[in-house]
This record gives structure tokens, C-alpha cells and sequence, in this order.
């Protein structure tokens, strides 16, 4: 089934790669279709999904390249649950987010289906060897989406994206390769395995700190952390629409997901030992995030440097529990660490929703700058509405997603590590001012002249927003039946943190 | 000596021989007032049966022949110099399917007489195991190389470059002839096998065994374009019939890097021998990754660029070459044979985009292939993507295997400079590099206008065939490379 989840994207970008007289009228379809097809394959996963006592479940395991010991290995458990449903459901949006794309469509489309390709991929695989192929492969779609359709400065943040991505993962796989020798397993699961009976260290020897720092590397730049955030402002800013969302709501999860998947299980000594150098970084990211947001006027800018900080919550959470000192409020580390992986997921749709909606906002007014704006409430009530609601729980609100999540992190993180929860605190209200700038400037005030006649939400976009804003809102009010996914594997990772 | 043996080891070389004197003799006695086309595809034809029956030979003497060597491994017939043998015809007979509707000259039949005497030559090289035979059979590639490179007689560039590469070439077979005769002093015998037990039972190093390893290698390093001995690469790639430049690029390639790891395997097996020449090959591998990859940045002819990117790829696989293991090796063969696939394809699609049309490859000529001709804009992406190493493509296994296998050789070190974790690192980096000029390839392919009136792309159904094939070869070997990885491994342990 995760096969087919991740293959049907594939086919959809050959057959609108291919499709008779490459027009592109039908590579729109195509790529929404194969989307579709995917969620609902996802969905009907979800359902058969067993929360608790389930382990690893919808394995597929076949012996791939017996000679370099790769095995083809796909599973979903409480790790990557929310991360293949919310890839799942952001792939329709952002298909939806290009509906109007009219330049290209036939490399456009095809593009955009590989990326789902790579992102499920590299959601569900649980062998190094492949989660790397796709990996990687998620690089190169977005790479050419953001050189082919991006702004104006697209050649710039396409390069300086590439670069920094890759010199990531070229770190990470030098680190496989020497565990891979150490070890004789590509395995995720065997790897966590060997860590939590404690002989892997032994095994790696002297070289267990290298491999560390080379997995750490990867991940670093990818979630990004300060400094190698610098690639993103550009990209995330440069990008057309989808690849934004896609962007800040898939590929900087794919960064914290590795912090989940390889560093907690396989590293656990490596990491309660640089967790305070982490949680530095964690908070500074946190803040400059915040600081950052706060003094920028395009739109997409700011909610790129938001996004940094949000981002950057979900590691304040893993971080936190690498500083839990023996015996000391053992209990703050599952809150922490579940409220991590449901950030992932709130945020991703909370994120992709703003995204999603400046878009359109430039799509009516060619202008995505805050001082354009002003009293755009007026024109477009239903859409003020879903902007405000999105806007909420990315503040934090109650009955809201980010409140669900961000919650738990704080509680967790400051029973784990109260100094650097306390540093991050005044991001939190830093976030709520640019936020609560932002609506006032856009949407009260006086109506600017020239907006007198925008469109109101149109029935492509409330199709596209919709799903976003209920699933946020059932997130928040019901936030302990999105946590229990999680429980079971957190509990199996902490058990090298007790 | 058994001539009846003989006879049945060397039956693949003699149908070639065969085809070869068909050809010249049915262009010079039948032919010799038709037609160019037609003349050119008849010797084709009969050069291309030659090499299928050599390649079902082959096949059959690695069924049901045990592996053998004859007159003290003069020839050394395993499954693996068998198939490495099959390739290389293989190879040919694509470089010949590529020229057949495009004579450079009227000479047409000795153009395909060189090619499949280049061929033999290098059959004989992955064969063989002495010395002499070694230094012949690079000497009978090269020769005919350098008068394939000068076909095209209407052309300076051609025969500037044929001179070039014949002057350098010339040289580095003096280097290499020289290092042979001072290795062949210290070590008193011709046969490697037996060279590597003089080598062993050597109590010190002698300062002469230092010299013969740096002058082969100097030798060598010209053969396989390895920097600081690749000024010829680009112009002759560039100047020469593409179907030849193909040649070079994969056939005599492939050929180049068998002898190297045949050579220094009987230095390979201690570490005070290995010391002599990891040095030296580390930094030609270094050297390689970046003259090669930083050079193809500036390229605007798609034949130089891919001549600076053979440079590069010498690089990747000297990395294997400096493990010196098993693993090490079986890497170095499966990136070479992965590479020559790779390069021929994207050297024929060169050549239906601009020989054909009489263009000289500028990047510009393939410009909005993706509109010209679908099918053949699929099959570029396939061979650069594959060269670049983007998964699941087998330029991607290849290089894995191959920095994997590097590591593996040494896994511990106490310095960061000792083994090849730097050199992984650059090449890593160098890889990442690749990828600019390789995607630039493709963008301008798929997403570039074509010009005003852009040549037609006429495509022969053996072309179709032959390049079909290759992107089939790169797809399923990539998803799927256990079992050639495997044969290749079980081979070399034997």
C-alpha cells in the first residue's frame, strides 16, 4: 500500500509529461488526480492505522541489492504517521495552489507529482539506502520548479538551496556509509536496536562523535537551524506558491523527522551530550525567527521567517528531552516530544494554508507588500475570516492546532530544560505581535482605493482552504486524539533517555 | 602450445578479423562505384554482424568453457575478462550503428576497419595478463584511435587534433613503455601473476620499483584522461567524428582502467608497496575531480563538456583505484561499465542533434528537443541524469558502491589526510557541482525554444534501437544492480 501511495505520483508525472500533444491541458488533472489517489489510499491507511499496540505496521520488506546488505523497507508507526497524512493532504493544495499556472504546464505538473513521489518516499522508508534516493530526489523538483517559475531572483535561491541541501545530505551519507561498515546494517529499526542495548558506540568506535555531527549536519541544514538557514528566506520567498507550501510545510519537516528517526533512536549518547550546543541553537533560531518576522513588510518573507520559528518549537521539544538530567522530571519528556510530532503536523497546515492565501493575495493585487494593504475586510469578508483563523493558531490560541501542540512543547521542555524555555518565551509574544500587525494592516483599517473590486474567495479556493482550517480546528479541540498516535513510540525512544 | 585451445579461446577475435577483411574487401571489390551512403552502410553492416557473432561467442565460451589461461596468461579467459570482452564489442557495435549513415570521408571502409581493430586491441587488453602483450595491445587501441580522430580529412580541427593527440600519446606510450621495462628489471619476469609474488617476497623496496610505478602511472594516467595529463581530452573529443569521441570515451575507457588496476595489483597487496603510488593516484584523483568538474562549468560545446566531465569521472573512479581491495576494484568496474553506457548514449544523441545536421554540438543544437522529438529528449535525460548519478538511474548505485568501497578499505583512521575520506568528501562535493552543467544539458533541452528553423532530427530504427537499449541498460541496472554487481565480485574472487 505505501508502494502504491508513493508510485502513483510517479505515474501521474509521466503521464502528464507525456500526454498527446503536450499542450498541458491535462497535466492539471493528472497531477491532481495522482494526488488525490494518494490521499485516499492514505486515508484509507489512517483508518486501518492502529494507534496503540500496533508497532511498525504496513511493512513492506523485500531484499533489494543483497550484496551492499539494502533492503527495500517501508512502514509506517507513530513517527511518521501525521507526516505521511499531512503530506498526503498538502499534495491536493498545492496542486490546487497552482490551478492558475499557465506557463509550462507540462513540466510544471510533472515536477510538482515527482515531489510528492520523493516526499512520500522519504516519509514512509525505513532503510537508509532508500529514504536517501528519495531524499535526494526531493531536491531536484524543487530546485527547477523554483529556477523555472520562480521570481525574480529565482536563479539565486535555486542555487544557494541546492548547494546547502546537498552539501547536507553528501555529509549524512558519508555517515551512513561508515555506520553501514560498522554496523552491517542500512536498517533504521536494527540500528535504533543496536543504540538501545547500548553496543552501538562500541561497535562505531572512536568514529561514533564524526558520525554524529555528519547526521547531524544533514538534518541541520535541511530542518534549517541556525546558520545554515540562510538558503531559505530566499527560496521559500522566490518560490512560486506550491513550492512554498511544499517547502515550509513538507521538506523542513523532512529535517525535524530526521531528528526523530536517526538521531534520537541511533544516537542517544552522542545526543545527551551536545544537547545543551543544540539547544542553543534551537533558541537562537527560535528568536531570530521571531526577531526577523517581525521587521519584515513582504508578506511571504515574514511568514518564512515564522516559519523558521515554529519550526524551530518542534526542536525545543526533541531538544529538551536530550537534556533531561537522571531522575529529574522524567515525566515533562513525553509531552515534550509528542507535542513535537503534532507541531509537525499543525504547523504544516497551518503554514500551508497562510501560504496558500498570500498567494491568492497576489494573485488579485500583484502585491504581497503590507503597506499596499489596508481594510481589505471589506471587500473580502470570507476571506479576512480564513486568514484570521489561520493566522490564530499559528499565534497559539486555544481550540486551535498551534495551541495543541506549542502547549505540550512548553509544558514538557520547560519541565526538562527551564532556562532555555524561558529564552524562548518572548518569541512567543514577539509572534503574536507581528501576527496581530499583520491582520490589522491588511485587513482593518481604511479600504486602499484600488482594491475596491477584488473577488471574495472564489469555490476553487474553498476547496483548497477549507479542509485546512477544519482539520486545524479538530486538531485543537480534540488535540489528545491526534497525541495518541504518538505515544507508543515515544515511549520506546525515551527509553534511552529514563 | 595446444593451437586447437587456442584457436577455440580466440574464436570471437576471428570473426572480427573476418569481418574486418569482408568489409574492405567487398567496399574496395564490389562497392566501389556506389553510392557514400550506401557503401557506408553495407561496411557497417558487415563490421556489425563480425562483432554480434564475436559477442554470441563469447557468450558460449562463458557457458560452457571453464575459466583458462593460455601461454602462461597471455590470455586469461574468466568470466569476468569474458564479459568485459562482450562489452567492449558491444560498445563497438553501437559506435558502428552510430556512423553508418554519416561517412566522414570517402574512406568508409578503413573507418570501420580502425574501429574494429581498435576493438580487438581492446579485447586483447582486458585479457591479458603479461606485460609485452599489455604494452601491444594499448598500442594497437591507440594507434588506430589517433587515425580515427584525423578522419575527417576536410577538417583542420580534426587533423589538429588527431596530431595533437597522436604527439601526446606518442609520449605518455614512451612513459609507459619505460616504466614497464624498469618494473620488468625489478621484478624479472613479464607475467603479473608472477610479478606480484617477486613483489611479496621483496625484503625493501627498490628506488627503480618507485620509478616504474611513477612512470606507468604517468603512462596510464594519459590513457584513462586522468589530470595533470588530460590537455588532450577536450580538443580531441571536441575535433574528432563523434561516434569516434564516443569510442574514446567509453570503449577505450573501459579498457584504460582494467590495465591500471591489472598493473597495480601486484603492488596493491602490502602497505609499503601501496604507499609508492596512493600518493600520486590520490592526487591525480583530486586534481581529476577538479579540473574536470569545475572545467565543465564554462562549456558551451556539449562534446567539450563532456570531455572535461570524463576527466571528472576519472577522478571518481581513481577513488576506487586508491582502495585497492576486492571491493575497491569490483567498484571501479561497475562505475567504468556504467560510465561507457552512460557516455555512449549521450554521445550519440549528440551526434543525430548536430553531426547529422552538419552542426558542431554547441549546447544550442539540442535546443527544444523535447518539442522536436519527444522520445529522444526521454533518452538524453536518461544518459545525463545517469551520468550526473540522480537515483534511481545506475550512475547513482555506481558512485555509492564507489565511495562506499573507499571507505570500507580503510575505516579507521587517526588523521583526517589518511584514506579517502577527504577525497570521498571532494568528490561528494565535486558531484554536487556535476550537477549544474548536467541539468543545464537538459534544461535547455526541455524547457529552451527551439531556433527559428530548427534542423530535423532523423533518427534510423537501429539508432532508435541501439540508444533504447542503452537507457534500458542504465534504468534496470540502476533499480536492480545486484546481479551485475555480484558477477562481478564472484568473478574477481574468482
Amino acid at each position: 500500500m505505501i508502494t502504491a501511495i508513493t508510485l502513483i505520483p510517479l505515474i501521474a508525472a509521466l503521464g502528464a509529461f507525456l500526454q498527446p500533444g503536450r499542450d498541458g491541458r491535462l497535466a492539471r488533472a493528472w497531477a491532481l488526480g495522482g494526488s488525490l489517489a494518494s490521499l485516499a489510499l492514505t486515508l484509507k491507511l489512517a483508518w486501518n492505522f492502529i494507534t496503540v499496540g500496533g508497532g511498525v505496521q504496513f511493512v513492506e520488506r523485500h531484499e533489494w541489492i543483497p550484496s551492499l546488505g539494502i533492503q527495500y523497507f517501508v512502514g509506517v508507526d507513530g513517527l511518521n504517521f501525521l507526516l505521511l497524512l499531512l503530506a498526503a493532504i498538502i499534495a491536493p493544495v498545492s496542486v490546487l495552489a497552482s490551478w492558475d499556472v499557465q506557463d509550462k504546464k507540462s513540466i510544471y505538473f510533472p515536477l510538482l507529482s515527482l515531489e510528492f513521489t520523493g516526499l512520500f518516499g522519504a516519509f514512509t522508508a525505513l532503510n537508509f539506502y532508500h529514504w536517501f534516493l528519495y531524499f535526494e530526489l526531493s531536491l531536484v523538483p524543487v530546485f527547477f520548479l523554483i529556477k523555472f517559475f520562480g521570481g525574480e531572483r529565482r536563479d539565486e535561491a535555486a542555487m544557494k538551496f541546492f548547494l546547502f541541501t546537498v552539501l547536507g545530505s553528501v555529509a549524512m551519507l558519508l555517515g551512513f556509509q561508515l555506520l553501514y561498515l560498522k554496523t552491517g546494517t542500512f536498517d533504521f529499526l536494527a540500528l535504533a536496536g543496536l543504540a538501545s542495548t547500548g553496543t552501538l558506540p562500541a561497535m562505531v568506535g572512536p568514529l561514533y562523535g564524526w558520525i554524529f555531527l555528519a547526521v547531524l549536519l544533514g538534518l541541520w541544514v535541511k530542518t534549517p537551524l541556525v546558520p545554515f538557514h540562510i538558503w531559505q528566506p530566499e527560496a521559500y520567498t522566490q518560490a512560486p506558491t506550491a513550492v512554498s507550501i511544499l517547502l515550509s510545510a513538507l521538506l523542513s519537516k523532512l529535517g525535524v523527522y530526521g531528528f526523530l528517526r536517526l538521531i534520537l533512536p541511533i544516537f542517544p549518547e552522542a545526543f545527551k551530550a551536545h544537547s545543551v550546543f543544540l539547544l542553543t541553537i534551537t533558541v537562537a533560531t527560535i528568536l531570530l525567527g521571531a526577531f526577523a518576522a517581525m521587521r519584515q513588510n513582504d508578506l511571504k518573507k515574514l511568514l518564512t521567517y515564522s516559519s523558521l520559528n515554529h519550526v524551530g518549537y518542534c526542536l525545543l521539544g526533541i531538544c529538551a528531552v536530550g537534556a533531561t538530567r537522571t531522575g529529574l522530571n522524567v515525566d515533562a519528556q513525553t509531552p515534550a516530544l509528542q507535542g513535537a510530532i503534532l507541531q509537525m503536523f499543525s504547523h504544516g497546515l497551518t503554514v500551508a494554508g497562510l501560504f496558500y492565501l498570500v498567494g491568492r493575495l497576489e494573485a488579485r493585487t500583484g502585491s504581497r507588500y503590507l503597506t499596499d494593504f489596508g481594510g481589505l475586510r471589506a471587500v473580502t469578508p470570507r476571506f479576512a475570516t480564513l486568514f484570521t483563523i489561520l493566522t490564530f493558531s499559528s499565534i497559539g490560541l486555544p481550540f486551535l492546532a498551534g495551541f495543541a501542540s506549542e502547549f505540550p512543547i512548553f509544558y514538557g521542555s520547560y519541565g526538562l530544560a527551564p532556562v532555555f524555555t524561558l529564552a524562548a518565551i518572548p518569541a512567543l509574544l514577539t509572534t503574536a505581535i507581528f501576527l496581530l500587525t499583520l491582520l490589522q494592516r491588511v485587513f482593518t483599517g481604511p479600504l486602499v482605493e484600488k482594491w475596491k473590486s477584488i473577488p471574495d474567495l472564489s469555490l476553487v479556493e474553498w476547496i483548497t482552504a477549507g479542509p485546512l482550517i477544519v482539520l486545524i480546528v479538530w486538531v485543537g479541540v480534540t488535540p489528545g486524539y491526534w497525541l495518541r498516535a504518538s505515544s507508543e513510540v515515544v515511549d520506546y525512544i525515551l527509553k534511552n533517555y529514563r | 602450445m595446444n593451437y586447437s585451445i587456442l584457436l577455440t579461446a580466440l574464436l570471437p577475435e576471428l570473426f572480427v578479423v573476418l569481418s574486418l577483411f569482408a568489409a574492405l574487401g567487398v567496399d574496395y571489390g564490389l562497392l566501389r562505384h556506389h553510392p557514400l551512403p550506401t557503401r557506408s552502410r553495407i561496411a557497417a553492416s558487415i563490421a556489425c554482424i563480425g562483432l554480434v557473432i564475436g559477442i554470441a561467442v563469447i557468450i558460449g565460451q562463458m557457458l560452457w568453457f571453464a575459466p583458462r589461461s593460455l601461454g602462461q596468461d597471455q590470455i586469461v579467459l574468466t568470466s569476468l575478462t569474458l564479459g568485459a570482452k562482450a562489452l567492449l564489442f558491444g560498445l563497438a557495435t553501437v559506435v558502428c550503428i552510430l556512423s553508418a549513415d554519416q561517412a566522414p570521408n570517402t574512406h568508409v571502409s578503413e573507418y570501420y576497419a580502425l574501429i574494429l581493430l581498435s576493438t580487438l586491441g581492446a579485447g586483447f587488453l582486458v585479457c591479458t595478463e603479461n606485460l609485452l602483450l599489455i604494452f601491444v595491445a594499448l598500442e594497437l587501441v591507440s594507434l588506430s584511435l589517433y587515425a580515427l580522430t584525423a578522419f575527417n580529412k576536410s577538417s583542420r580541427a580534426s587533423a589538429e587534433a588527431g596530431l595533437k593527440y597522436f604527439t601526446f600519446g606518442a609520449v605518455s606510450s614512451a612513459f609507459l613503455l619505460f616504466g614497464l621495462s624498469y618494473f620488468y628489471g625489478v621484478v624479472q619476469t613479464l607475467n603479473l601473476h608472477d610479478a606480484t609474488l617477486a613483489i611479496t617476497s621483496l625484503e625493501a623496496i627498490p628506488p627503480l620499483l618507485r620509478v616504474a610505478i611513477l612512470l606507468i602511472l604517468v603512462g596510464l594516467g594519459f590513457k584513462i584522461a586522468m589530470a595533470p595529463f588530460h590537455f588532450w581530452v577536450p580538443d580531441v573529443y571536441q575535433s574528432a567524428p563523434t561516434p569516434v569521441a564516443a569510442w574514446i570515451a567509453s570503449g577505450s575507457k573501459v579498457a584504460g582502467f582494467f590495465v591500471l588496476i591489472k598493473i597495480l595489483q601486484p603492488v596493491a597487496i602490502t602497505p609499503s608497496t601501496k604507499a609508492i603510488w596512493m600518493g600520486g593516484v590520490a592526487l591525480g584523483a583530486a586534481l581529476s575531480l577538479l579540473i574536470g568538474n569545475l572545467g565543465a562549468l564554462r562549456q558551451s560545446n556539449l562534446k567539450r563538456l563532456l570531455a572535461y566531465s570524463a576527466v571528472g569521472h576519472a577522478g571518481y573512479m581513481l577513488i576506487g583505484v586508491l582502495s585497492g581491495t576486492v571491493e575497491g576494484m569490483a567498484a571501479v568496474i561497475f562505475y567504468v561499465v556504467i560510465y561507457a553506457l552512460a557516455n555512449l548514449g549521450a554521445f550519440g544523441v549528440i551526434n543525430l542533434v548536430s553531426d547529422r545536421n552538419g552542426l558542431t554540438a554547441d549546447i544550442q543544437d539540442i535546443a527544444g528537443c523535447w518539442k522536436r522529438s519527444p522520445l529522444l529528449a526521454l533518452l538524453t535525460a536518461v544518459f545525463f541524469l545517469s551520468l550526473a548519478g540522480i537515483p534511481p538511474l545506475a550512475g547513482f548505485i555506481g558512485k555509492f558502491y564507489l565511495f562506499f568501497s573507499a571507505i570500507e578499505a580503510q575505516p579507521t583512521i587517526a588523521k583526517w589526510y589518511e584514506g579517502a575520506y577527504w577525497l570521498v568528501g571532494l568528490a561528494l562535493l565535486m558531484s554536487a557541482v556535476s550537477l549544474y552543467y548536467y541539468l543545464r544539458v537538459l534544461k535547455v533541452s526541455f524547457v529552451s525554444d527551439p531556433a527559428a528553423t530548427p534542423a530535423p532530427i532523423r533518427v534510423t530504427s537501429a539508432e532508435w534501437i541501439c540508444l533504447g537499449l542503452l537507457a534500458l541498460l542504465l534504468i534496470t541496472s540502476g533499480l536492480f544492480p545486484d546481479p551485475i554487481i555480484h558477477f562481478i565480485r564472484c568473478s574477481l574472487v574468482g
